[in-house]
């Protein structure tokens, strides 16, 4: 730059001229143009290319408008409020148990000792089936008694056979005859009273003398066994328990709080806490009468079906029962189409697939995932379901 | 008295001589002494309390916490301020203290009141702890540790133990800060239906971890000639110890342990904040914050230094990866200067050998420069003013060899043509050199005396200018001493009488301005009237022109700052990162990007997860193509990242912006409209009024409107009647509440060195209020109680954080400009808010932000430039003890400031405190240029010549020093008014406005400045001069 200065300024230095006002108007022209290179110098950049236009929501009166580019990045879905009765639902932990209608316990009702066992917890039985042989002196006697008495039976009947044919040719007497059939009848009543009297120890009249067969009264499951072989039983032992497990029963302490919305027949959620992914169905059976003073709540029965064996009695789950006292029918929502703005749950209307509006509501009860709009949203009017915090973000813009 | 020292100094050259050399080279020593930053720390002496307490809402943080630590402070010695956010669990006090006071006395002082608030805290608020020694650029140095094949909970415990233990043993370092990854812990998670199956309560396993955790000491043993210290150890140490830890011993015998009943694992700490890097995935990382007032230059080196160690022990395939490093800023700001620096200098020779024809006189004069250097250096070690973009930027050589070059002209002018050996030379030169040494020294003096009223800046712009002020008077206060005291000995010494005077071109300029100026004295009246008319109108462009008060520093990095609602979770707020991160990748500039959301599990900042900074280390300017400034590239990577990213909203800013900016306001925006008062409610309304009307306003950039409410909250409220029915205590009922999530603290567990926290875990089925109303508290007698059936569990919407300023509750509204500037939009936004936005009574409303500072500093320099321009006319009725001569050279200061303003406004620079100074430093060179011409027509008109002669022959003899001189000034600051580098920013206006200036306050001084004097002496007889004060 300063030689460009210097130039003109010597250049109008060596021209010998008396006009000094082109002079000085030639030397304030060159400072000034001096000075506008100087700037231009420093203004230089390059011409860039103009940035793409910018693609975000904005805010149009009270409604956000946005491109349909917007709504998919954001995952905006949008669906309409439909209308359903939401039941209030109460969440209790319980414990299963045996359904009593389905569940044996089955001992001896003689001394004896275990001489084999044929089931083993686990092994499914059928009705009758035999779960261990118990050998017992007591049957024994009792079974060769039958079989003595079968023979006394089936002498005193050959002999009133004989007699009565003899009467009848008259060979012997009427008497000898009638005297034959009373000690066949005698002797059928005790034949019957010692076949009775192994039954009643829970025998029967089988090949093997002195050995019990225990048997399970119901189908199901053996689920629990207290004998090993050799082992002496007594009557009031009980040796197995067969259960069926394809319906249990869940005992559950309902808070008195929440007991009264409880009705027998409502509809209860399963879930057991040691897999929460599992949900089964059940039904109330029963609601107690009385609150437990030190517990403060009442017995709820519930009736599952268990065909599958999820359940384990003893085991402890979360029940969630939907109560069946409902208040209506009422606007409902996805819990998730409701957001807080402000301190006031608002939802987003649609008015089209790029305009929403922020509004107001009053939420009513919720039941985890749904939740009831008592006022602001009619039913039919399509919200947003999904995408809600992207919204809720250009608010907060 | 200056004859006397010029006379001197050529008698004694050799002395001189050797005093030079030892000047020089003491400069040499200060200049390696000197501490060198990128820019001077702005920020304000304070010190920030922060107070954690867990689980106490905003509102109770604020009442239990925030308000007795406020109150213990109020009235501390020295206080400007007092700040204060209370957030959830958090509690953060800042206290700002009168400039000077000295950092560690203030916070011994704040100690001391804190120590008397301390019993009033809630039991579950912790200790009250002081922020860490380090000021605006205490941030130097921030690196990533990562690994392909280490998790990062692990490459956190690395970098925890390992890493940072070492790096805070470099000297200069106060603190590493650390983030990201997964933070250790030992959780023991409680298995319900386990516990339920025992019969065993939360309880017991709590006593039982905690009974089983422990070491005593048993003092000492003697035995018959040494001691045997007794100790018992059983401290818990890791998973499998846990698990075998006895709950109880059942009647038969079987012990129960907590692994029956619980599962013991190694967890993550609840997190308030994530990393993560280049939308890659998550990162760790470490800042390392640099103790006040150090070198961040040699603590940087020795950072790296140090973790170039730590690489070498770190297990194979972790690798530390620098994220931003300061040493990079600093070093392209010193290339700047240096830059700058070299070039002027070469200019400076350059046009000094073509003017005056000599180019032995062009180096000596040119040798002033290291000189004045060498004693500005001291000045800045005396007077601790730190090496940086300010202080160094600023310098023009032109204005350091002024001095030298008016008494080289003279001697050539006397000389020229004459052979003179070293007796007769060293006399002619002491005769002429004692003649000009009077104007010369005043002239330097007016100058160096012009900056000094700039010392009395306060604010943030007292600390960026004052010292450039020390700096400038420094090496000017050098530049006199080398014209009077070492300059006459070197041209004695070193230069012969010129052939000729000057080159041949310079002559026949002189003789086209004799011819010239008879024209330009008759016309003086048009002339005076152009230039006056000239001023006016000038003045009035001016003042339509914008004004900013600081020109933003080009640091090289980029922080985009995203602001999202206060509810978002982290795992949303870590995707839409990665995302923006994503986006910023696909832009050429950036290198790469880090995101930091939320805060540590450490607390450092109180802000939440819907605030997320991002650090964005850019490649060299040069290499950018998307824009070619910063302010470019913010709209641009700002549109890219909202129009992709929904639910981010960016600002962009600069490392140090950033944080200077959060540290001296509390506020990072451009414009901050804060209003006072009681109620949330009310201030919630009035700020939304306010950030409507504002939107409106042209050049609003993007608007943030403060959200009070936004923090979705589950509370737990037990009912005392209930809990009294089931006989539960109120801490069991709420134990419940602190196990869900965060845990129940039971201990530490030792790894060695390292210490990881034990905590107890009920968790809830999901994170609803239902579920959490179904964990059960133990009640008396065994049983247990969902805490549904004790506690009023509800979905609230609370406050995110309640700030206070001065012990009132405060709502802000931020506002950054685009493409205006900040005085005129403030002034236009105010009268709008004025005029729609009532303010019930007790509230109040306050413009600050950056906006603020200008202010004070406007009327500041409405103080310093009267200053300025009394001390100017004193020194000249000084020099020419009179009033007449005085006036006249005064009277070409406002011209000078046309050009100023013409050249700020023709290139499209906004008036700026910068361009200020360049005003004031114009201002003192414009009266050189007058007293050298006005002395010489005080002399001819001492000699008997009339007016007109006295004017005449006065401005010919002088026209090659003004020629020289203000060449000379204006292009040593050309590179400055062209540079792009590093830190250019704060240099361009300034030297932009003494360029233009110089330019055209010369060609006035040649045309305008006679007839002035012509006016000014009047039909004053020859030889009347005398007369005093006429």
């Amino acid at each position: 730059m300063n030689d460009h200065d210097a130039a003109s300024l010597s250049s109008s230095a060596s021209t010998p001229a008396p006009r000094s006002r082109r002079r000085l108007a030639l030397l304030v022209g060159s400072a000034l143009a001096a000075a506008v290179l100087v700037a231009a110098l420093a203004g230089r950049h390059a011409v860039l290319a103009p940035a793409p236009a910018r693609d975000v929501p904005h805010l149009d009166g009270k409604s956000i408008r946005f491109s349909r580019a917007f709504a998919q990045r954001a995952g905006i879905e949008l669906a309409a409020a439909s209308t359903a009765s939401l039941a209030p639902s109460v969440s209790v932990t319980g414990t299963v148990t045996f359904d009593p209608d389905r569940v044996a316990a089955i001992g001896a009702r003689i001394d004896g000792r275990v001489r084999r066992i044929r089931k083993f917890p686990g092994d499914p039985v059928a009705a009758g089936d035999v779960l261990a042989e118990i050998e017992s002196a007591a049957l024994g006697t009792a079974q060769t008694g039958v079989l003595s008495a079968r023979a006394h039976f089936e002498a005193a009947r050959a002999n009133e056979l004989r007699e009565t044919q003899l009467a009848e040719a008259k060979v012997s007497s009427q008497r000898e005859a009638e005297v034959a059939r009373a000690t066949a009848l005698v002797a059928r009543a005790e034949l019957h009273a010692a076949e009775q009297k192994v039954r009643a120890l829970g025998g029967d009249v089988s090949p093997d003398i002195g050995v019990l067969a225990l048997t399970s009264p119901i189908a199901g499951k053996v689920v629990e066994s207290h004998v090993s072989r050799g082992q002496s039983v007594e009557p009031t032992q009980t040796l197995f328990r067969v259960a069926d497990l394809a319906r249990v029963w869940i005992e559950l302490a309902v808070f008195e709080r929440e007991v009264n919305h409880v009705r027998r027949g409502d509809e209860v959620e399963i879930i057991p806490q040691s897999n929460t992914s599992v949900v089964l169905t059940g039904k109330v059976a029963h609601v107690g009468d009385i609150i437990a003073l030190e517990t403060r709540s009442a017995d709820v029965r519930v009736v599952v079906d268990n065909a599958d064996g999820t359940l384990r009695p003893g085991q402890s789950v979360l029940a969630k029962i939907r109560t069946a006292t409902t208040h209506g029918d009422a606007v409902v929502l996805p819990r998730d189409a409701v957001t807080s703005i402000d301190g006031r749950p608002t939802v987003f209307v649609a008015h089209d697939d790029t305009s929403v509006e922020p509004r107001v509501v009053v939420t009513g009860a919720s039941d985890g995932t749904h939740i009831e709009i008592a006022s602001g949203v009619a039913a039919g009017e399509r919200v947003v379901v999904r995408g809600v915090f992207a919204l809720k973000s250009e608010i907060f813009r | 008295m200056l004859s006397a020292v010029v006379a001197a100094s050529i008698r004694l050259r050799r002395v001189v001589l050797v005093a030079l050399v030892l000047v020089l080279g003491a400069g040499a020593l200060a200049a390696r002494a000197l501490p060198i930053d990128a820019i001077p720390d702005v920020s304000t002496v304070q010190v920030s309390l922060l107070t954690e307490c867990p689980g106490l809402s905003p509102v109770e943080v604020e009442r239990t916490v925030t308000f007795p630590l406020e109150a213990a402070l109020n009235g501390t010695p020295g206080l400007v301020e007092l700040r204060s956010v209370s957030r959830s669990g958090l509690s953060a006090v800042t206290v700002i203290l009168k400039e000077g006071t000295d950092i560690w006395f203030a916070r011994q002082v704040v100690l001391e009141r804190v120590r008397g608030a301390e019993g009033q805290l809630p039991k579950v608020a912790g200790r009250p702890e002081l922020s860490p020694v380090s000021g605006g650029l205490g941030e130097i140095f921030q690196f990533v540790v990562r690994s392909d094949h280490h998790s990062p909970t692990q490459l956190r415990t690395l970098l925890d133990w390992e890493i940072v233990p070492k790096l805070r043993g470099v000297g200069g370092v106060i603190e590493i800060n650390t983030m990201g990854g997964d933070l250790k812990e030992y959780q023991i998670v409680i298995d319900r239906a386990r516990l339920h199956a025992h019969g065993v309560t939360v309880a017991d396993i709590e006593s039982a971890l905690q009974r089983a955790n422990a070491s005593v000491g048993g003092g000492y043993l003697d035995r018959p000639t040494e001691s045997f210290t007794l100790v018992g150890s059983g401290l818990l140490g890791g998973e499998d110890e846990i698990g075998n830890v006895v709950v109880r011993t059942e009647p038969d015998g079987t012990p129960l342990l907590v692994r029956h009943v619980a599962d013991v694992r190694v967890g993550a700490a609840l997190r308030h904040g994530v990393i993560t890097r280049d939308g890659e995935g998550e990162a760790v990382t470490g800042i390392v914050m640099m103790l006040i007032g150090a070198n961040s230059r040699d603590v940087v080196h020795a950072v790296k230094r140090r973790v170039g160690e730590i690489q070498r022990d770190l297990p194979a395939g972790v690798v530390i990866d620098t994220i931003y490093d300061r040493s990079d800023f600093v070093g392209r700001t010193l290339r700047t200067v240096v830059q700058n620096l070299v070039e002027g200098a070469l200019v400076v020779a350059v046009v000094l050998a073509l003017l005056l024809g000599t180019v032995r006189g062009a180096l000596v004069v040119v040798l002033g420069i290291p000189v004045s250097m060498s004693i500005a250096l001291f000045g800045m070690h005396l007077f601790g003013v730190t090496g940086d973009l300010m202080s160094l930027g600023a310098i023009d050589f032109g204005f350091l060899v002024d001095g030298p070059i008016v008494v080289l002209e003279a001697v050539m002018a006397g000389t020229a043509g004459k052979r003179l050996m070293r007796h007769a030379r060293a006399g002619a030169y002491t005769e002429i050199v004692a003649l000009v040494a009077r104007p010369v020294a005043f002239s330097v003096a007016i100058i160096m005396l012009v900056y000094l009223p700039l010392l009395s800046l306060e604010g943030i712009e007292g600390k960026m200018f004052r010292p450039m002020a020390v700096t400038m008077a420094s090496a000017l206060f050098g530049a006199l001493v080398y014209s009077v005291l070492f300059f006459p000995a070197l041209l004695v010494t070193l230069v012969p009488p010129p052939k000729a005077l000057g080159p041949r071109w310079v002559i026949a300029l002189e003789h086209a301005y004799a011819r010239l100026l008879p024209a330009a004295l008759r016309w003086r009246a048009p002339l005076i009237g152009g230039a006056g008319l000239a001023l006016v109108a000038s003045i009035a462009l001016l003042a339509n022109a914008g004004a900013d008060f600081v020109p933003r520093i080009d640091e090289g990095d980029a922080v985009v700052t995203i602001r999202r609602p206060p509810s978002i979770n982290l795992a949303q707020a870590k995707e839409l990162d990665l995302a923006t991160e994503r986006v910023l990748k696909r832009f050429p500039e950036v290198v790469t990007s880090l995101a930091m959301t939320g805060r540590a599990e450490v607390a450092i900042d109180p802000v939440g997860n819907d605030n997320t900074d991002m650090l964005v280390h850019l490649r060299p300017k040069e290499q950018w193509t998307t824009a070619h400034d910063l302010d470019t590239l913010s709209v641009a990577m700002k549109s890219a990242i909202e129009s992709e990213v929904p639910s981010t909203f960016v600002s962009v800013s600069q490392p140090i912006e950033d944080k200077t900016n959060e540290l001296i306001s509390g506020s990072r925006a451009d414009v901050q409209i804060a209003l006072f008062g009681a109620e949330l409610g009310e201030l919630k309304r009035l700020s939304e009024a306010v950030g409507a009307v504002v939107r409106d306003v042209p050049g609003t950039g993007d608007v943030r409107v403060e959200r009070l409410l936004g923090a979705p909250t589950i509370s737990v409220r037990p009912d005392r009647a209930r809990l009294a029915r089931y006989g539960v205590a109120m801490v069991d009922a709420l134990s419940v509440v602190q196990a869900a999530r965060v845990g129940i603290p039971l201990g530490s567990i030792y790894e060695g060195h390292r210490r990881f926290d034990l905590r107890l875990l009920v968790p809830p089925r999901s994170p609803t209020p239902e579920a959490i109303g179904e964990l059960f508290v133990e009640a008396a007698g065994g049983t247990t109680v969902p805490l549904s059936e004790l506690a009023r569990i509800d979905e609230t919407e609370g406050p995110t954080q309640i700030r206070r300023e001065s012990l009132t509750r405060t709502v802000r509204v931020e506002v950054n400009l685009r493409g205006r500037d900040l005085v005129s939009w403030v002034g236009e936004a105010r009268a709008r808010v004025a005029a729609a936005v009532a303010l019930p009574p007790g509230y109040e409303v306050a413009w600050g932000g950056q906006f603020e500072n200008f202010e004070r500093a406007k009327k500041r320099l409405g103080v310093v430039v009267p200053m300025s321009l009394c001390i100017i006319f004193a020194m000249l009725l000084w020099m020419f003890g009179n009033v007449r001569y005085a006036l006249a050279v005064f009277a070409t200061v406002p011209f000078a400031l046309v050009g100023g303003i013409l050249g700020l406004i023709g290139r499209g620079l906004s008036f700026s405190i910068p361009a200020a100074v360049g005003f004031i430093a114009l201002a003192g060179v414009a009266v050189l240029n007058g007293v050298v011409m006005a002395d010489e027509v005080k002399a001819q008109m001492k000699s008997g010549a009339r007016p007109e002669d006295a004017v005449q022959h006065g401005a010919r003899e002088t026209l090659r020093a003004v020629i020289t001189t203000a060449a000379v000034a204006a292009l040593g600051f050309l590179p400055m008014a062209l540079a792009t580098g590093a830190g250019a920013e704060v240099q361009r206006p300034l030297a932009t406005v003494v360029i233009s200036g110089i330019l055209l306050s010369t060609v006035l001084a040649l045309f305008v400045l006679p007839g002035v004097l012509l006016v000014a002496l009047g039909k004053r007889r020859p030889g009347d001069s005398e007369a005093p004060w006429a």
